[in-house]
């Protein structure tokens, strides 16, 4: 099914102006014979396919074509917003899945190593092009991911997408290097006392070391991420201010770092805190090289994610069917779900590239897995249209 | 030094077990205020209860939002190592011995910056600047919320649940729907619940009326304010209440000149603001006829609401931008519905267009009919969490509202829909283990 916002798409894409044809085919039919309309996002289509369940019945499905554009709520621009509010969003959002990593390590039981490399493999034909794979940290510590060496042997050879693995420390980096990670990822903290008893080590100490990884990296050119935590708040220390992060951001990209991902630990940042602290990061990294790691502990990941594309960030962290829970407030809930980020960049008119559909799979896939339900808003509603329309 | 250690490992860490923000808002955050924000802010045992971001001089110096709990660090008796390592970062703890101390909250506790400028002391960016400093908070959580659920909740709890939600600081608060109760059966007893709650002082407490006889019983019943329910989508709106657009408008013109002969004022709602399950996409103008319409025909408010919860900002936005131009944004508001998880976003591109009443649902109380299992109107708790953060004012006590929303929560048998206050009260919880 091709609608008039997808055609217009195809056009920005491609540079040429925007079409207002719709052609619509209901219920089958041909299906996109443009590769180009893969990339697209498709969750109007799960929208089209609920109808009142009267209209169903009678038949008046409003097939007409020109009907079809009144059916899509992806909201696909144009044009460029013009609001003042909305004008200078990214055009273009890379989202990095965190779900493989951030996501699984907090889960009690132990994924299968090959559960695991059939969620990478589904979140990658999403379309995304960064999933954070596995940690080479000790199994001590993480014995969810303690199958790290296999895990990154079986995806060794898919293509189309970046595997970033977590390296505390050079032992970490050679391990992961011995079994092919082609890009690592390093953790350090905004809090003094976060660090000391996350990492065992003062944030002066955690980045001598991390040079030593950022140096043996630059010597193999491998990427290094650096992500820093409890940006907005400690759950020891309380508030952080934004000039710690600052200080940190720098110095983890004086080390060498391609990007900086800054990460709201515990949930606890609304744009009030958030728009200071970026301020002062972005004084002392370029705005493209920095990333945002929402949690969704106290229902604010999609706001603040929002307030930081409006200041100009184009990097945002996020784990499909919101996996990873919040090991500070037993219960509650963690990262922030890829799929109603997807949604809503969707809706404001950010490509992704990711299929919202197949996104939704994968989320589908794990969550079965674990025998629960996603914690993704986006996925349980569109879920249950589609349930509900098999009439 | 333990080489490979995994980031966040958690379990080395003492547990999560805060406990004195609860506390702490109710030592600290109600503080008798010299003036009446003309709100109705309200006093109880002497005291206001405006919520923790209160502008008191005294908060100025707190910065970051309001974040009620800070970590909790045992006494330092009951051992373990980290836990002498932490206290001994901070030694005001360990002369207090506990965390209640007001004096340890500029270190610890996340307020939002009360200056009185409110978001405009937080940074000059353009899409920040008309963010109102104060916003309205109308809570539906007793109509809007309780009208889904299967079990009739009893009267006594609407009652109790409505009480606390006006001892929260709410000021305006849905009671009940003056509707068929073959249709809506929940809310059969509107007029018990109207007798047990029209005294109530400082709040309001607008009534659903569908038509000019809803109205009569409403006013019969002591409702000193009415609402009333159109839609932007004609097939919603004759699935929904049997009628077209039009012929709705016709009652509730009735409704409005019967009201105006009593100064009874009318709110207007305008469902499916951004998408309609039948009809897809709502074109912005047709959400501005209908909310022009109802302003003309004399509604004092006009909340826009999308009943499906599909809108992002990049909906939102047109759709205000297209209402603004034919309703002044001081009479508008805003319902969105958390089905897909938007709610807050929108909300905020809301306040950045210069919207400044919001409708919500304590505990996020009210599924979505049309996706069942997914979720509805947005959570009280967490609006309030993000405008303290934001430096909005409220007037809301988000602690006392929690307990508002644990109340019904406990009654429903279910967990909260908001994840405020699931997180502060798993934080809780764990406290109160010691």
């Amino acid at each position: 099914m091709i609608a008039a916002r997808r055609v217009d798409k195809i056009s920005r894409m491609k540079g040429t102006p925007a079409l207002k044809v719709v052609t619509t085919v209901i219920g089958g039919g041909a299906s996109p014979s443009s590769s180009s309309l893969k990339a697209l996002n498709k969750e109007s289509l799960l929208w089209r396919e609920f109808l009142y369940p009267k209209n169903w019945l009678l038949g008046n499905n409003n097939r007409d074509p020109g009907y079809s554009s009144t059916y899509h709520y992806s909201s696909i621009c144009n044009h460029r917003p013009t609001n003042k509010v909305l004008r200078n969003l990214p055009g273009y959002v890379k989202i990095v899945e965190v779900g493989p990593r951030d996501g699984l390590q907090n889960e009690k039981e132990i994924v299968p190593t090959t559960v695991k490399v059939q969620l990478i493999k589904m979140l990658v034909s999403s379309g995304l092009t960064v999933v954070e794979a596995t940690s080479f940290v000790s199994p001590k510590w993480v014995p969810q991911l303690a199958d790290a060496k296999d895990v990154m042997d079986a995806i060794r050879n898919i293509q189309g997408a970046r595997f970033p693995v977590l390296t505390p420390n050079l032992k970490g980096f050679e391990a992961a290097v011995a079994v092919g990670a082609k890009e690592v990822a390093i953790f350090a903290s905004a809090s003094e006392t976060f660090s000391k008893s996350n990492i065992n080590c003062s944030i002066e100490d955690s980045l001598a070391r991390y040079r030593d990884v950022a140096s043996a990296a630059r010597e193999l050119s491998l990427p290094v991420r650096g992500y820093i935590s409890c940006v907005v708040g400690c759950p020891v220390e309380g508030m952080v201010p934004p000039s710690k992060v600052a200080y940190v951001a720098k110095q983890l990209f004086d080390m060498g770092c391609s990007e900086i991902s800054l990460g709201d630990t515990i949930g606890v940042g609304t744009p009030g805190t958030v728009i200071p602290m970026l301020e002062n990061v972005i004084h002392v990294v370029p705005i493209d090289k920095l990333a945002v790691h929402f949690h969704d502990t106290y229902g604010q990941a999609l706001s603040n994610i929002l307030i930081s594309l409006q200041m100009g960030i184009s990097t945002v962290d996020s784990s499909v069917s919101g996996l990873g829970g919040c090991p500070y407030a037993k219960g509650a809930s963690g990262n922030v779900a890829t799929e109603d980020v997807v949604y809503m960049l969707n809706g404001l008119g950010v490509e992704t590239r990711v299929d919202l559909e197949k996104l939704m799979l994968a989320g589908d896939f794990i969550c079965k897995h674990l025998g629960r339900a996603s914690s993704s808003k986006t996925a349980v509603a569109l879920s249950s249209k589609k349930a509900n329309s098999k009439l | 030094m333990s080489s490979l250690e995994e980031p966040l490992g958690f379990d080395k860490l003492p547990s999560m077990s805060t406990i004195d923000g609860i506390q702490r808002f109710s030592a600290g955050a109600c503080r008798p205020r010299g003036e009446d924000m003309g709100m109705g802010t309200c006093w109880i045992e002497g005291r206001s209860c405006s919520t923790s971001n209160s502008c008191d001089e005294d908060y100025e110096e707190y910065t970051g939002e309001a974040f009620p709990w800070r970590r909790h660090v045992r006494d330092v008796s009951e051992g373990g190592a980290f836990n002498r390592r932490a206290s001994s970062l901070s030694k005001n703890r360990m002369k207090c011995g506990h965390v209640c101390d007001s004096r340890y909250l500029p270190d610890l506790q996340y307020r939002s910056k009360c200056n009185g400028r409110g978001v405009r002391g937080i940074t000059n960016k353009p899409f920040l600047k008309d963010i109102p400093k104060f916003v309205k908070m109308v809570e539906v959580g007793p109509r809007d919320g309780l009208q889904n659920e299967k079990n009739i909740v009893p009267t006594s709890v609407k009652v109790e649940l409505i009480r606390r939600l006006v001892s929260s600081g709410l000021t305006v608060v849905e009671a009940t729907s003056f509707v068929s109760p073959k249709w809506v059966p929940q809310l059969a007893d509107a007029k018990d619940v109207m007798k047990a709650v029209h005294n109530m002082e400082d709040a309001r407490l607008p009534v659903l009326t569908p038509n000019l006889k809803g109205f009569e019983a409403a006013v019969a019943a002591g409702a000193k304010e009415v609402a009333v329910f159109a839609s932007a989508s004609d097939s919603f709106s004759k699935s929904n209440i049997n009628c077209s657009i039009e012929e709705s408008l016709v009652r509730y013109r009735a409704v409005c000149a019967a009201a105006k002969e009593l100064s009874v004022p009318v709110r207007g709602y305008v469902s499916c603001a951004v998408g309609c399950p039948v009809e897809g996409a709502i074109p912005p103008s047709k959400v501005a006829y209908v909310a022009k319409e109802l302003y003309n025909m004399g509604c004092f408010e006009i909340s826009l609401a999308d009943t499906i919860g599909v809108g992002t900002p990049g909906t939102v936005v047109p759709m205000l931008e297209a209402v603004t131009e034919v309703v002044p944004a001081g009479k508008l508001a805003v319902h969105f519905h958390d089905t897909y998880g938007q709610s807050l976003p929108n909300i905020l591109v809301s306040l950045q267009m210069g919207i400044s009443t919001v409708d919500s649902s304590v505990a996020g109380l009210g599924g979505c009919p049309y996706a069942k299992g997914a979720s509805g109107n947005v959570a009280t708790e967490d609006v309030v969490y993000m405008l303290n953060g934001l430096g909005v004012k409220t007037n809301v006590d988000l602690a006392k509202l929690k307990l508002a929303g644990d109340f019904i929560s406990d009654h429903l048998g279910r967990q909260s829909g908001s994840k405020t206050a699931i997180a502060l009260g798993r934080v809780t919880a764990d406290a109160s283990k010691i």
